[in-house]
C-alpha cells in the first residue's frame, strides 16, 4: 500500500497552531531519533537520482554559492546516520548533489551513533576543531557560545516550519534548521484490537477500559522499555500535555504563573500511577530497553506502545529481520477525559554550520542541498516528517497517514519538558519519580521542583 | 669541586625528570587546579564559566539525589567490607587446602575478574531480566511467588547490583589472600601444633595477624572500588529505578554529561575526592596498626 501524502501541508496547518512560546533544545540529547534510526531501514529502494530534477525552486542553492573547482574536505557530524540503507542512501544523495556544485570536494561524514556524539561535538567545538556542518539538538546554547554561523540570510529560511523557528534561533537570528520534526503517540496492534472488538480510544477513560480488556485477554496492554529513559521522558511529556492542556506550560513555569509541583505534572504522575497500579505495563517495563519493546510489540505480547513517528517504519523492518508475523500498526494520540488531545511536536534532526569553518560558504551550500526535495525525501521516506515546507514524502505504512491525520485535526505544542525550557536536572528528577511509581513506590515532586529552581538560571527562554 | 659535581648531577637528574614533570604538571596538576576553579562556577561546558562562589557546594548539600547516592555508595562500601572481604578470605582458606581440583577452582573463581565490567553487566542484565534465566529457573522449581523484575524493583535492584559485584570481586580478593597465606612459613604452624593451637585459635592468633597486610590491601582496594562504583549500575540500571542504584560516581557523571551542569559536577567531584581521602586514610591507619612482624 503506497500512499503519496503531501505531509507538509497538513503538518504546517498543525504546526502553525503552535504557540511560538518556545526556547531551545536542551543540552540533553534525547536519543529518540538516534535509537530509532539505529533500527530503521524502511526505505527499500530510495532512488535518489530519480528525483534529481525535482528540486524545489525555493530552496535553490545556486543563489549565493561559492562553487568552484578547489579541492577540500567538508566534515559533517551527526549521531543518527548509521549503516542502514536509508542513511546510506541519504548520504549518497547529498554527496552527489553537492559534488555537482563542488566537483573536487570530499565529504567526511563524522558519525558517532548515539549520545556520545553530543559530548564529542561540544569538545570539538570548544577546542576549535569542530565539524563544518553540525547536526545537533541544542542550537540556542551553541549559538550563544558563538560556535554557530548566522544562517538568517539563507534561501531556505522562508520555508522553515514556523513552529521550529524558536528552537533554531538565538536573539532573533536563525542558527540552525530542523531537517526533520517528530511527534509521539500511541501505536497499537490493529489485529489484537479487532480480535477483542476494541475501537481506538478517544478519551483517557476509553484507553483505561481498552487496557482492561486487553489485560483480561492475557496480553500486556502497553509495553514500556523505560531502561531507555528517553522513552519514559516522552511518555511523561505526553501525559503532562494532555493533563495541563496548556501549550505555554513551560513559559508559565518560568514566570511563576504555573508551579512545577502543581496539578499539571502531578496529574501526569497520577495518570501513570493509574496505569502502573492496574498492571497495564509489562512487569519488565523498567529493565528492558527500546529495541526490546519492538520485539514485545511485534510478537503480539503487547498491544500498545507509546513512541515517535518512526515506529511504523521500524516495525516494518523488525517484522522482516526477526521473522515475526506482520500486522497492521495503528496510531491514536493520547487524550484527556474529555477527549481533548494536545500533541507534542518538535525538531528532531537540527543542522547548523560551524562559525569557524574554513569552508563557510560550502558548508552553507551543503546544508541547503540537504534540505532539497530529492535529498531530504530520501532521509524521510517512511519514517520522518519534514521540517521544511513543500517537501513531498511517500509513506508505505498506513500508520503514517494516521499520524498525519491526527496532526491535522488535533491541537499541538512544542514537546513539553524536552526542548530546553525545562532544566535537564528537573526532567531527570521527574523521570526518576515516574520510575518509582512504576516500581510501585510513592513519590512527589519535591526534587523536581528543587532542581527546577536550582537550574532555572541556565534556561534560555525565548 | 664537590658542589660542582653535585650541581652537575642534579642538573643531569633534572634533565631526565623534566619531560615527565612537564607532562605531569600539564595533565595532572593543571586540570586539577582548573577543576577547583570550575567548582565555584556556573558552567554548562559550552559557554564561559560564571563565578558563583560556594553556591554549588551549598546546593549539593540540599540535593536529594546526592544524598541518596551517597547512602547507596555507603551501603556498597559497608557490604564490601563486611561480606565481600570475609568471603574472599574464607574462599582463600578453602583453596589453600590440598584439594584435588585446587588449580581448576582457583581459575574458576578468578575468571570473572578478567571479564570487562560492561560485559559482566550485560550478561547479568540478561540473566536477571523478568523473562530471563534466573526467573525461568525459579518458575521451574515451582516457586512462582518469588518471581521479581530483579533490576526493576525498588526493593531488589540495589541488592542485585551488590551481589553481582560480590560475584565479580570475590575471586580477586581470594587471590590476594592466597598470596598472603602462601607467605606464612610452615614452621610457625608446626610450632603452633606443638602448642596445641588448632582450628579457630590457630586462625585467630597466627593466620589472621600474619595476613594482615593482605587484609589492608584487600580492604583498601575494595573500599576504593566500592566508592568509585560506576560501570555496573551505569550499564545495568542507569541508577534506577528512581535513584535506587545511583552511586556518587554515577550522579557526578550525570551532572556533567547528562544535565550539562559541569560546574556543579566538578564541585561534586571535589567533595567526593575529599570523602575518599578521609575514608581511606582512616581505614589504612586502622588496618596498618594490626599488622605484625615475625
Amino acid at each position: 500500500m503506497n500512499k503519496k501524502i503531501g505531509a507538509t501541508g497538513s503538518l504546517l496547518a498543525v504546526l502553525s497552531l503552535l504557540l511560538a512560546a518556545c526556547g531551545n533544545n536542551a543540552n540533553s540529547s534525547d536519543s529518540a531519533s538516534e535509537n530509532a534510526n539505529a533500527n530503521v531501514n524502511a526505505n527499500k529502494n530510495a532512488n535518489a537520482s530519480s528525483n534529481a530534477n525535482t528540486a524545489d525552486a525555493s530552496t535553490d542553492t545556486n543563489a549565493a554559492s561559492g562553487a568552484d573547482d578547489e579541492s577540500f574536505t567538508l566534515k559533517v557530524g551527526a549521531w543518527f546516520l548509521d549503516d542502514l540503507p536509508q542513511s546510506k542512501d541519504f548520504m549518497a544523495a547529498a554527496e552527489q548533489k553537492f559534488k555537482a556544485k563542488y566537483p573536487n570536494a570530499k565529504i567526511d561524514w563524522d558519525i558517532l551513533v548515539g549520545e556520545k556524539y553530543f559530548e564529542k561535538m561540544k569538545t570539538g567545538l570548544a577546542s576549535g576543531d569542530g565539524d563544518d556542518v553540525i547536526f545537533n539538538q541544542s542550537v540556542p546554547d551553541l549559538a550563544k557560545a558563538g560556535y554557530l554561523a548566522d544562517l538568517s540570510d539563507q534561501p531556505w529560511v522562508a520555508n522553515m516550519l514556523e513552529a521550529t523557528k524558536p528552537t533554531e534561533s538565538y536573539q532573533g537570528k536563525i542558527y540552525g534548521v530542523a531537517q526533520t520534526v517528530a511527534t509521539f503517540g500511541v501505536f497499537y496492534n490493529k489485529k489484537i484490537f479487532a480480535d477483542l472488538g476494541i475501537q481506538p480510544p478517544t478519551t483517557w477513560s476509553e484507553l483505561m477500559a481498552a487496557s482492561d480488556k486487553i489485560k483480561a485477554a492475557g496480553i500486556t496492554p502497553m509495553v514500556g522499555g523505560f531502561k531507555d529513559q528517553w522513552t519514559l521522558n516522552y511518555l511523561m511529556s505526553g501525559l503532562a500535555e494532555i493533563t495541563g492542556q496548556n501549550p505555554s506550560l513551560e513559559a508559565d513555569f518560568y514566570s511563576g504563573k504555573a508551579k512545577v509541583n502543581g496539578p499539571e505534572l502531578q496529574g501526569a504522575l497520577d495518570k501513570l500511577a493509574e496505569m502502573a497500579s492496574k498492571g497495564y505495563f509489562n512487569k519488565s517495563a523498567l529493565s528492558i530497553d527500546w529495541p526490546q519493546t519492538q520485539i514485545e510489540f511485534g510478537s503480539g505480547k503487547a498491544a500498545m506502545l507509546y513512541q515517535g513517528n518512526w515506529l511504523p517504519g521500524v516495525m516494518a523492518q523488525v517484522f522482516k529481520d526477526k521473522g515475526l508475523e506482520p500486522f497492521e500498526v495503528g496510531f491514536f494520540p493520547l487524550a484527556d477525559d474529555n477527549g481533548k488531545a494536545l500533541m507534542g511536536v518538535g525538531p528532531d534532526h537540527s543542522v547548523s554550520v560551524n562559525a569557524n569553518s574554513k569552508h563557510l560558504q560550502a558548508a552553507k551550500d551543503f546544508v541547503a542541498v540537504m534540505l532539497e526535495q530529492d535529498v531530504l525525501s530520501v532521509n524521510l521516506q517512511n519514517v520522518g516528517l519534514p521540517g521544511i515546507k513543500g517537501i513531498n514524502v511517500t509513506y508505505d505504512q498506513p500508520a503514517m497517514t494516521d499520524i498525519n491525520n491526527a496532526l491535522q485535526s488535533q491541537p499541538s505544542t512544542l514537546h513539553q519538558l524536552l526542548m530546553g525550557q525545562f532544566p535537564q536536572s528537573a526532567l531527570d528528577a521527574y523521570a526518576r519519580a515516574a520510575e518509582k511509581i512504576i516500581a510501585g513506590g510513592k513519590t512527589d515532586l519535591t526534587e523536581t521542583s528543587a532542581n527546577y529552581d536550582k537550574d532555572k538560571a541556565t534556561l534560555i527562554m525565548p | 669541586m664537590r658542589t660542582n659535581h653535585m650541581r652537575s648531577s642534579y642538573l643531569h637528574a633534572l634533565v631526565f625528570v623534566l619531560p615527565a614533570l612537564v607532562i605531569f604538571l600539564t595533565f595532572v596538576y593543571y586540570p586539577f587546579l582548573s577543576s577547583l576553579y570550575y567548582s565555584f562556577t556556573l558552567w554548562d561546558g559550552i559557554n564561559k564559566p560564571v563565578f558563583i562562589g560556594f553556591q554549588n557546594y551549598r546546593d549539593l548539600f540540599h540535593d536529594t539525589l546526592v544524598r541518596h547516592a551517597a547512602l547507596n555508595t555507603l551501603y556498597i562500601v559497608v557490604f564490601c567490607a563486611i561480606i565481600n572481604n570475609p568471603l574472599s578470605l574464607f574462599l582463600a582458606l578453602l583453596l589453600h587446602k590440598p584439594l584435588k581440583m585446587k588449580s581448576f577452582l582457583r581459575t574458576a573463581f578468578y575468571i570473572p575478574v578478567i571479564l570487562s565490567m560492561v560485559v559482566v553487566s550485560v550478561i547479568w542484565g540478561n540473566l536477571l531480566q523478568y523473562e530471563g534465566v534466573v526467573n525461568a529457573v525459579i518458575e521451574k522449581l515451582g516457586m512462582g511467588a518469588l518471581l521479581h523484575d530483579w533490576l526493576g524493583e525498588l526493593s531488589t535492584a540495589l541488592i542485585a547490583v551488590i551481589l553481582i559485584n560480590v560475584w565479580y570481586a570475590t575471586g580477586y580478593g581470594a587471590v590476594i589472600y592466597l598470596a598472603g597465606l602462601a607467605s606464612i612459613p610452615t614452621e610457625i604452624y608446626e610450632a603452633a601444633l606443638i602448642d596445641r593451637a588448632e582450628g579457630w585459635t590457630k586462625f585467630r592468633h597466627i593466620t589472621l595477624p600474619l595476613i594482615m597486610p593482605s587484609v589492608t590491601i584487600c580492604t583498601f582496594l575494595g573500599m576504593v572500588g566500592s566508592l568509585k562504583f560506576f560501570d555496573l549500575p551505569y550499564v545495568l540500571t542507569n541508577g534506577g529505578p528512581g535513584d535506587a542504584t545511583s552511586t556518587l560516581a554515577l550522579v557526578i557523571y550525570d551532572f556533567a554529561f547528562k544535565n550539562g551542569t559541569f560546574g556543579y559536577a566538578t564541585a561534586a567531584g571535589i567533595l567526593f575526592m575529599v570523602l575518599i581521602l578521609l575514608l581511606t586514610t582512616v581505614q589504612l591507619r586502622y588496618t596498618r596498626r594490626r599488622e605484625v612482624e615475625y
